[in-house]
């Protein structure tokens, strides 16, 4: 799925105008961006996806000769691990002939895969990157995973100390008790 | 699934990831939540934080309250069965009254975004406490009253971000020289009454004093009779604008007696017929908001799905299509769609048929009142001067 390439491209430099244009007329001859993350891979991403990234658009708007192939776009927060993940799931998700349960399917198998530490990391990168519908689908994800869960857990999950006191808590536990019946 | 789950967790997210996920879950797991670290507890006590989840609502939880007995009710989740732990909540009703030995009758009168509107009249002063059942946050006031029946109600104005209460006094059919329709509107912004219209008049449609409103699309509703003709109507009360207007019923049903009450069902305003042995329950949708064509006979449950001599009173639709509502041996009833009984459960008193006051439905959320804005109050009370302001308590 990610190449590591050496640029073999030799097309004309474009200014990125043209190159959006021709974006949205061809769909067969599909342009591709150049990404390198953050363990200095380089990927090859079709445009068509690589523009749904805020930080890809972002980069062009301030360097846009980098549209053209020549040029990678670095990609400081993101290792190549996650870029891996997020451009699978972007590719189902783009797919136009995949249908609610494939994409229901995909995401849980997708989120499968994941241990928690894996995941945590995907949302630093997804929200890095600034995709909007990868973020939104991994935080709704981690709110599912412990929203059932007891306190502890959570502290546990996301390497929270206690600040509290025993007695503080305690208060805090009573005046919420009916919150904190455990429920599944 | 494997997890692999060590201590501590890299990596740590920064606050504002951690405050997208707290958006997205339940009200009752923040709740929980609080307790996790402090920083937690003042993110997800800040008033914007609440209004946030609420607009957001990823997973929005809807509970039925309903009085077991008196200052205590039970609250069992809308779309989750009855046999889960967790469905069934038991809730102390905190009293309108301030004085607490005050054991008149608690009615709930209105709900809205996770408000609950409760009224205690008396023989001269109706006591009214707003209440967020989830964070038990609570605000009193009250209204001198001269016992005529009136109809309550609660709404949001958006414009000024002000929860305004709504009470709308009948005349009696027999007592003339008393016609008007009077409109009054409490704002939680000015903490003030304000008399608002006399209109052309209606009566109470049951024999009941006070009467819920259904809040839907910024207006609050309740079924009237006309006081002219004498035939059901529905009125409207629009909080933002402050205008009252009439929705006609399906033109057939017009002379209909025994509809017995008018419910919000799947965000749609809906009549209920009693279904009783002899009849079965009849539903009426209006599925298109004040278009009179679009009223649809929804639903007829057949009797025989359930016991004889029994009627059931349809209450709401829960997520996933089935029909909520009380039978007359006090029972909490979940009928499938197409009328089949799913499960049933005693779920407190009912005081006769048409008594459902007693239950009030809302949607869990954070939301605290917003503070009272002492400007809009000065400004509040020139404006209406000496005629109509109660100063309250």
């Amino acid at each position: 799925m990610a190449e590591e390439t050496e640029s073999t491209k030799t097309e004309p430099l474009k200014t990125a105008e043209e190159e959006f244009k021709k974006l949205e007329i061809t769909e067969e001859e599909e342009s591709e961006l150049k990404l390198e993350t953050s363990d200095h891979v380089t990927f090859m991403v079709e445009a068509s996806i690589a523009m749904k990234f805020g930080a890809v658009q972002q980069y062009l708007e301030v360097s846009p000769a980098a549209s053209a192939s020549a040029t990678a776009i670095p990609l400081h927060n993101v290792a190549s691990r996650e870029l891996i993940l997020i451009l699978e799931y972007y590719r189902m998700h783009d797919w136009v002939d995949a249908g609610e349960r494939d994409l229901k399917e995909f995401d849980e198998r997708f989120l499968k895969d994941l241990n928690y530490e894996e995941l945590k990391e995907l949302l630093l990168a997804a929200n890095y990157l600034n995709v909007e519908k990868l973020f939104n689908f991994l935080t709704k994800s981690i709110a599912n995973i412990i929203r059932n869960k007891d306190v502890e857990f959570v502290r546990t999950f996301f390497g929270i100390d206690n600040d509290y006191t025993p007695e503080e808590e305690a208060a805090y536990r009573e005046e919420n008790a009916w919150a904190g019946v455990k429920f599944v | 699934m494997k997890r692999r789950f060590t201590l501590p967790l890299a990596p740590t997210l920064p606050e504002e990831m951690i405050e997208e996920i707290l958006l997205r879950l339940p009200v009752r797991s923040v709740l929980r939540f609080k307790c996790v670290c402090k920083s937690w507890l003042s993110l997800t006590s800040d008033p914007q934080f609440a209004k946030s989840h609420f607009d957001l609502a990823a997973v929005p939880t809807h509970r039925i309250l309903k009085f077991s007995k008196y200052s205590i009710a039970k609250s069992a989740e809308i779309d989750n069965p009855f046999q889960l732990n967790s469905a069934e909540l038991v809730v102390n009703i905190p009293h309108p009254s301030p004085d607490r030995n005050h054991k008149w009758r608690i009615d709930v009168v209105g709900s809205c975004r996770g408000f609950l509107l409760l009224a205690a009249a008396t023989s001269d002063i109706i006591y009214f406490l707003i209440w967020n059942p989830s964070t038990s946050l609570e605000k009193r006031f009250n209204k001198v009253w001269s016992m005529l029946p009136y109809l309550c109600g609660i709404g949001y104005d958006s414009s000024t971000d002000d929860y305004v209460v709504v009470m709308i006094t009948l005349p009696l059919l027999h007592i003339h020289g008393r016609l008007g329709t009077e409109i009054h509107c409490f704002s939680s912004r000015t903490n003030s009454w304000s008399y608002t219209e006399n209109t052309v008049p209606y009566i109470s449609f049951s024999n009941d004093f006070s009467h819920h409103g259904s809040l839907l699309h910024g207006a609050v509703h309740w079924l009237v009779h006309s006081y002219y003709g004498f035939h059901p109507v529905i009125i409207a009360f629009d909080v933002m604008e402050r205008k009252l207007s009439e929705i006609p019923l399906p033109p057939d049903l017009a002379d209909r007696s025994e509809i017995y009450d008018l419910r919000l069902m799947g965000k749609c305003l809906c009549l209920c017929f009693l279904g009783y042995e002899s009849g079965p329950a009849e539903m009426w949708m209006m599925k298109e908001y004040k278009v009179q064509s679009s009223w649809t006979k929804l639903y007829i449950l057949p009797p025989i799905c359930y016991p004889p001599r029994c009627y059931f009173a349809p209450i709401c639709f829960t997520r996933d299509g089935e029909i909520l509502g009380y039978d007359n041996s006090k029972t909490l009833v979940r009928l499938h769609h197409r009328g089949e009984l799913l499960e049933h459960r005693v779920h407190g008193q009912c005081e006769g048929i048409y008594r459902f006051p007693h239950c009030g439905m809302y949607r869990e959320s954070l939301l605290s009142l917003p503070d009272i804005d002492l400007d809009h109050c000065l400004r509040a009370n020139r404006r209406s001067g000496a005629k109509g302001v109660e100063s309250n308590q």
